[in-house]
């Protein structure tokens, strides 16, 4: 029994990827969610997959968002010497490009896209417009012809209550920023503000200890 | 013993404190002018850049190199170097007028203008002190050679070098026109200037000449003494407001070794009204002016001191009064100066002295105001500088009046540097030979005239610095300088004499007698009429080695400056053509090309060689134009498209078809003929959003369509910018093809492209052309 049940899930586990193969057309791209349940703070996770026959050197897609529920933080693809192209986006739409100077094969994840749960919602993520791109023989960047769109729509469920603290989980890939034009001196911005804040809260502890010390040693020597 | 932890706890306070942000703060936010800084080594010299700034992957992050920590930048004189090398030459000179705040034995620290603070680290032979001001390309040190030394901690790389950073960032600043990028995800450092993208470790020459600084100063009050500081690319004015027809005296007095400031009188829209060498008195009508203070050569230090002028109240500002006019005797660009307390500089002359004749008599009228310093008759202001060193100022015809330098004041007059210890070529004008062509052995038959004198020249319009009366016939005024027979390094211009107006002719400059040792760089300072001849085309050869180092400013205005500068340690040691251009007629008259030459030997000087002069004769008849028909005067359209790629201008009719088409000029100008008649015009350039608008041509006229940028960033010309557009960028980086990728022409599609395309982004075209 215990043998037939082993050869049972050997045959589910090499079958599965081929099923989930054919669940898609011979080139299509889908977004996905591991995770549909999210506390405001945490980050939300959505990918977008691809299969494809023809390797391919650059891909697209565009995810509608509601800005009053999520706020995009960053993007990157897990394939090799895929690269994101900075472009300025706008609120409401996530606007992501990557490309790669070697043809590159693309079955799976093409990027995983991260969001900030602002505040409790139900949302959609919608995967407005997507394309594989292959590079044409003048060396321009073409869309590979006859990729489907399949899974388009997301719906997240945002709790109001506030998530634990959590760090952003780490993205597979060079992320490309999804907010405002990067600074390189944002990140030295960030810390001087938090530096200012632990001196200035450091400082007031430093003297109201201090005057605790000489209150108690006033209050020591009243008789 | 209940207080023994009190002052450990205030130390621990003032600690904390001190990490505190302070003016530094206003800093941060901007990036300073392009123009405040110039890369540290010598104006007119060319550098390479090895390591820029790193993200965290090849140094510690709290490396100076790291982008977080405002990056760092190491440079230097010859890739070739060696650890014990002669580096007495590689001069580092301080990026911009401050104050020194730090001071070791290997670096030094300078404080500027708005909070900004220069580093130098691994220097030897250090030239100044903790506190001194310095001016702009002050020498600084050399870069250590290294030889057996560590010489600053922290310096790994063993090879003479020189380690430079900015704070609060060296990033996003322009340094002589090159903006030092730097991209964190590719962890990749460039310099761009122009249409010339330059990488870390690509061993390109990175050649230090300044775009012209005019630094507007606060306005000058009467009895007051102020200070400034000029360089060859570093003009300043100092508004004057005038209550009355009043007589007034503007003294300029160099306190550094070297410089000899000219003081030129502006009108209130820059325009000169006089000008002397040191000082000048002038008598005006009430007004708004600006007194322009500018090499005539050296750099450095000056005072300045306005005498008279006080019929009326106290001038008011003429700049914004926000300005604070109080503590008038500092120089702002200055943090903190001391430049009159330094023992090593001369004393300067008390300006207050009325003693000291400071006020020269240059209101004499039947002086032209516009060249005072070349006449003889006005007495040379008292020098500050060795006498021995023959001063160049004399190399233009005192009866030529020059021809455009006094008119525009925003190109850089042609000396500044002279360098005492490397000798200065003995100057071969003799005042008293009315020509402009001073290197002329006057003993040398000078060639024949090109312009037959028996056939009069039709001069509708002339140029106004030169004599009409037919100067061409002036023997002593060749329109081809020839090679000399002596054996003095000279320039000579070839030129074929004649141009017909819409015509185009070859000139070529000539470095003649180069010393067996050879220039390490030249500096080519030139002015034309405008009115007269457009020039074009600037090509420089290979007589200073293969891929050398080149600045063009212009052409612009009556002038241009071509700098040139060997690569990889090359020089030019043979004498022959070192750039040619492209000389236009544009209207009948005698056009004059002047050019000053500078070189430098590698001594870390530029040295001034000679003035030459070519006078070419604009004909009178308009050359024909093969597309245009004189019999119907076929109507002409014109216009201007900008973009950074060749433009073609296209012309098609009411059906659709193409009509005619021409390429615009480098400056997007252009001008075609067709018939009478109804047309779109479609501009296009290769990656750009096209544009297009009607053109209704009619018989006669000149059709001017208006200014129009074409918007980068279409590379598949479907007429919108996209992310396929993008991706092509990303799918070619690094490469040179698709060229419609290439969106800026710097010859490689990289992030710099991606930029630009990212500012056009999802715009669509065609757009219209009105």
């Amino acid at each position: 029994m215990k043998q037939t049940a082993i050869l049972f899930f050997a045959f589910l586990f090499i079958l599965s990827p081929a099923t989930n193969v054919g669940a898609q057309s011979a080139e299509s791209i889908w977004l996905e969610a591991s995770t549909l349940a999210y506390k405001t703070g945490e980050t939300v996770i959505a990918t977008v997959k691809a299969i494809s026959a023809t390797p391919i050197q650059g891909f697209t897609f565009q995810i509608r968002y509601d800005p009053s529920c999520l706020q995009p933080i960053n993007a990157a693809s897990p394939i090799q010497g895929m690269n994101g192209l900075y472009l300025p986006q706008t609120e409401g739409l996530v606007d992501a490009s990557f490309a790669s100077t070697t043809p590159q094969t693309a079955n799976g994840v093409l990027a995983e896209v991260h969001f900030l749960a602002l505040a409790g919602c139900q949302t959609n993520l919608t995967l407005e417009s997507a394309g594989l791109a292959i590079r044409d023989a003048s060396g321009f960047a073409a869309p590979l012809p006859g990729v489907a769109i399949d899974e388009k729509n997301i719906v997240l469920d945002i709790d109001n209550a506030a998530g634990e603290s959590q760090v952003n989980p780490p993205l597979l890939g060079t992320p490309l920023s999804l907010g405002p034009t990067p600074s390189p001196t944002g990140s030295s911005n960030w810390g001087t503000s938090l530096l200012i804040v632990l001196v200035v809260v450091g400082g007031t502890v430093g003297v109201m200890f201090v005057f605790y010390k000489i209150w108690q040693s006033r209050s020591a020597n009243i008789p | 013993m209940k207080y023994k932890n009190l002052p450990r706890i205030i130390s621990l306070l003032a600690l904390l404190l001190s990490f505190l942000p302070t003016s530094n703060a206003d800093a941060q936010s901007e990036v300073p002018p392009a123009d405040m800084f110039q890369l540290p080594w010598q104006q007119g010299e060319a550098w390479v850049a090895l390591d820029g700034l790193d993200n965290g992957t090849k140094r510690p992050l709290n490396d100076s190199h790291n982008y977080a920590n405002g990056g760092a930048l190491d440079f230097t004189a010859d890739q070739y170097v060696s650890v014990g090398d002669d580096t007495s030459n590689f001069w580092v000179t301080a990026t911009a007028a401050g104050t020194v705040i730090v001071a070791s034995s290997c670096h030094l620290n300078i404080l500027h203008e708005n909070g900004w603070i220069s580093e130098y680290r691994n220097l030897g032979n250090i030239q100044v002190s903790l506190g001194d001001a310095v001016y702009r390309n002050q020498r600084l040190g050399i870069v250590h050679n290294n030889d057996g030394v560590q010489v600053c901690p922290g310096n790994k790389f063993p090879y003479p070098h020189l380690h430079f950073s900015l704070r609060p960032t060296v990033e996003n600043v322009t340094f002589s026109g090159w903006l030092v990028n730097y991209s964190s995800t590719t962890n990749i450092t460039t310099f761009s200037k122009n249409d010339q993208t330059i990488q870390t470790w690509s061993f390109q020459p990175i050649l230090n000449v300044p775009d012209l600084q005019i630094a507007l100063r606060d306005p000058i009050i009467p009895d007051t003494v102020y200070t400034g500081s000029l360089d060859a690319y570093r003009y300043e004015r100092w508004p004057l407001t005038l209550t009355g027809n009043q007589e007034f005296t503007v003294t300029a007095t160099a306190t550094t070794s070297g410089l000899i400031p000219i003081v030129v009188l502006l009108d209130a829209s820059g325009n000169e009204i006089t000008r002397g060498t040191g000082s000048l008195t002038s008598t005006q009508p009430a007004g708004e002016y600006f007194v322009q203070i500018q090499p005539d050569s050296g750099q450095g230090f000056y005072d300045i001191l306005l005498q008279g002028g006080t019929g009326g109240p106290t001038p008011t500002p003429t700049t914004d009064p926000s300005v604070p006019t109080s503590t008038p005797t500092t120089d702002p660009s200055v943090p903190t100066p001391t430049p009159t307390t330094d023992p090593s500089l001369p004393t300067p002359t008390p300006t207050t002295d009325p003693s000291v004749p400071t006020s020269t008599p240059t209101t004499d009228p039947s002086i032209p105001t516009s060249t005072p310093t070349t006449d003889p008759s006005v007495p040379t202001p008292t020098p500050t500088t060795d006498p021995s060193i023959p001063t160049s100022t004399p190399t233009t015809d005192p009866s030529v009046p020059t021809s455009t330098p006094t008119t525009d004041p925003s190109v850089p007059t042609s000396t500044s540097t002279t360098d005492p210890s490397v000798p200065t070529p003995t100057p071969t004008t003799d005042p008293s030979v009315p020509t402009s062509t001073p290197t002329t052995d006057p003993s040398v038959p000078t060639p024949t005239p090109t312009t037959d004198p028996s056939t009069p020249t039709s001069t509708p319009t002339t140029d106004p610095s030169i004599p009409t009366s037919t100067p061409t016939t002036n023997p002593s005024i060749p329109t081809a300088t020839p090679t000399t027979d002596s054996d003095e390094p000279s320039t000579t211009i070839d030129t074929p004499g004649s141009v017909g107006v819409g015509e185009t002719i070859l000139v070529t400059i000539n470095l003649n007698n180069v010393p067996p040792s050879g220039y390490t760089s030249a500096e080519f300072t030139c002015t034309y009429p405008p009115a007269l001849v457009a020039i074009s085309n600037i090509l420089v050869t290979d007589l200073f080695g293969t891929d050398p180092a080149v600045a063009v400013l212009g052409p612009q205005s009556g002038n241009f400056i071509v700098a040139i500068a060997g690569s990889n340690g090359q020089r030019a040691t043979t004498s022959g053509a070192v750039f040619s251009f492209n000389v236009t007629g544009l209207q009948a008259g005698q056009a004059s090309i002047t050019c000053v030459t500078r070189v430098s030997t590698g001594a870390g000087a530029l040295i001034e060689l000679d003035t030459v002069t070519a006078v070419i004769t604009v004909g009178g008849t308009p050359a024909p134009s093969p597309t245009t028909d004189p019999g119907t005067a076929s109507p002409i359209l014109s216009g201007q498209v900008l973009a950074t790629k060749p433009v073609t201008i296209s012309l098609y009719d009411a059906g659709n078809a193409l009509t005619t088409s021409v390429i615009a000029n480098t400056d997007g100008t252009f001008g075609l003929t067709a018939p009478v008649g109804i047309y779109t015009v479609v501009a296009t350039a290769s990656g750009f959003l096209s544009a297009q608008g009607p053109a209704i041509l009619t018989a006669g006229t000149t059709t001017t369509k208006g200014t129009i940028s074409l918007l980068a960033g279409d590379i598949d010309g479907n007429n919108v910018i996209d992310q396929y557009d993008a991706m092509t960028i990303g799918m070619n980086y690094n490469t040179v093809s698709p060229d419609a990728a290439d969106l800026n022409a710097d010859g490689i599609i990289n992030v710099l492209d991606l930029e630009d395309l990212a500012a056009n982004y999802r715009a669509s075209g065609a757009l219209y052309w009105d």
